[in-house]
């Protein structure tokens, strides 16, 4: 079959490789139907989470339909549509059972790298490198998913494919940050990064009631999204001076929550960038934490700060004397996407959330590499590379 | 290592489980109940002498030292117990062994008998 590969820091290539085989009773193996480039990507593209291998198969935000499907499967058959968690969970272990899906432990086979890297593992992601596993990703005809009967959930009929794949990481991952940053009616909330991941996490805080959610980015393009489409409030941090303006916005207060979902390459004006990005190359930081550093600050006394954007390792200058002194709780997660996948997919037929305007560059499978130049240097209004196998 | 399945079903009657009791007199393990309901904790520890020094490195480097065969045991457990299956790797392999990705293929081929477990 054909697949998007990663071949080497910055380069992507579209090959031939053998087709995914069920390896255990709970598996099933998709025909993929939309298959996403999200910002996490990037993170492996850039080569800041160095454990790939030439030929790795790329892609973990997807939608496809069952073609086989383990003995041990009870909730799919083959023809079904299902929209697939971008981490893999067992269901049963006891990370499971606190619905902290993506720390389940039986479904990492790599687990000491990052046992070594962070004390312990996580559980297993599609297409993210062998320190999550190693899992062939959804950049291709076919992927493989385990513990299917906890990761893939049937797709409502009002739902377009383009529409749906969204649930299976961004639309999850921004609904989580609102959820466990624990927004309360009438908050404030402010979102650093206006890509799919905050756009969702904006929406998820409005509908958990927020009186006023700001999102902030630099790129008009997005920025212009998010009001049109999401009717929030937004910021350009290049125009205006972030923390006089939140802090405006919230009555001298500060935002009840802010949500990073930028992750660790981001950008920043002026000279802090270049410090932060030479000892990113040097390796005396392995992460930019621009946006975390100024949602700490933004935040009101006793708030949340919820970081969704992915960090690998260390970070310097982080501000945790606002931390202690300000009485905040600081909080992050991988997607635990089952706990959200099938209420969203309710809320998404409903009409709540919309994520069709995400979706800006539809393209076949074949024209991958482009699909993700247009989505890292945010190229032709690009928000989301959507690729089609097979076209 | 803490597992989320009662005492009565990691070692009913006193019988360890399977991967575990290959290990004979090899391993001494204590099974005790997990507090607040968060099931079973088992503490395995190898009997014998095990590689230091240089030779705990060639032994961990070749996949020999006893350490690895007994967290990788002990994973396995876990899993078994708590969902009836050991996940496999996805495959077949889309990579092929190149002179860059050495070092790396040689960290994930040991992965589950390395780690803090
Ligand atoms: N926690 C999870 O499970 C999970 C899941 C999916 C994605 N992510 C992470 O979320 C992050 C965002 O993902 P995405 O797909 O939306 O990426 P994206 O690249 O589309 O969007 C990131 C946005 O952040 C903006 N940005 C950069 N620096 C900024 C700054 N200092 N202040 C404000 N905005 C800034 C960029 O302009 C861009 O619009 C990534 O780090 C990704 O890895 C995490
Ligand atoms: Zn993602
Ligand atoms: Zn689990």
């Amino acid at each position: 079959m054909k697949a998007l590969t990663w071949q080497g820091i910055n380069e992507l290539e579209v090959i031939d490789v053998p087709d995914p085989e069920i390896r255990n009773d709970g598996d099933v193996i998709l025909k993929v139907r939309r298959t996403v480039a999200c910002g996490s990507d990037l993170h492996l593209l850039g080569g800041y989470i160095p454990f790939m291998e030439k030929g790795d198969v790329l892609g973990h935000e997807f939608l496809g339909e069952v073609v086989e499907a383990g003995p041990a499967v009870t909730r799919h058959r083959v023809g079904d549509r299902v929209a697939v968690s971008s981490f893999i969970a067992c269901g049963k272990c006891w990370f499971c059972s606190q619905q902290l899906f993506s720390s389940c432990d039986n479904t990492n086979t790599n687990p000491a790298i990052t046992e070594a890297l962070w004390g312990q593992a996580p559980g297993g992601c599609f297409g993210y490198s062998h320190a999550l596993g190693g899992n062939a990703g959804s950049h291709a005809d076919y992927i493989r998913v385990p513990f299917a009967d906890v990761g893939a959930f049937p797709v409502p009929d009002e739902l377009t494919d383009d529409q749906a794949v969204f649930v299976s990481d961004s639309v999850a991952t921004g609904w989580m940050g609102a959820d466990l940053g624990q927004v309360r009616p009438g908050d404030v909330v402010a979102v650093w990064g206006a890509g799919a991941v905050g756009q969702m996490a904006a929406r998820a805080a409005m509908l958990l009631g927020a009186d006023r959610v700001v999102v902030i980015d630099r790129f008009d393009y997005r920025l212009r999204q998010v009001e049109q489409h999401l009717g929030c409030e937004t910021l350009d941090y290049e125009q205006t001076d972030i923390q006089a303006e939140l802090r405006e916005r919230s009555g001298g207060r500060g935002p009840d929550v802010c949500i990073e979902a930028v992750g660790m390459e981001a950008h920043s004006p002026g000279p802090q960038y270049l410090y932060d990005q030479v000892k990113q190359q040097l390796r005396l930081q392995t992460d930019r934490p621009t946006a975390v550093r100024q949602a700490i600050h933004a935040a009101r006394k006793g708030g949340s700060v919820f970081i969704l954007g992915v960090f690998a390792g260390f970070v310097d200058k982080f501000p945790l004397g606002a931390v202690v002194n300000k009485g905040l709780t600081v909080r992050g997660a991988q997607m635990h996407g089952p706990r959200y996948i099938p209420m969203l997919l309710e809320r998404m037929a409903r009409g709540e959330i919309p994520t069709a305007h995400l979706a800006t560059h539809v393209l076949p499978l074949s024209e991958g590499p482009r699909g993700y130049d247009l989505f890292k240097h945010k190229k032709d209004g690009c928000v989301r590379a959507v690729f089609v196998p097979g076209a | 290592m803490t597992v989320a399945v009662p005492p009565d079903r990691v070692a009913p009657g006193g019988a360890l489980p399977e991967r575990l009791a290959a290990f004979g007199d090899r391993i001494e393990v204590q099974v005790r109940p997990a507090p607040g309901d968060r099931g079973t904790e088992i503490a395995a520890r190898l009997r014998g002498p095990v590689p230091s020094g240089a030779a705990e490195v060639v032994a961990r480097a070749s996949g020999d030292d006893p350490r690895q065969e007994l967290r990788t045991a002990l994973r396995d457990t876990r899993s078994l117990l708590e969902t009836g299956d050991v996940l496999r790797p996805s495959g077949p392999p889309t990579t092929r062994p190149t002179p860059t990705n050495a070092w790396l293929r040689l960290l994930t081929s040991r992965a589950r008998g390395e780690g803090t477990l």
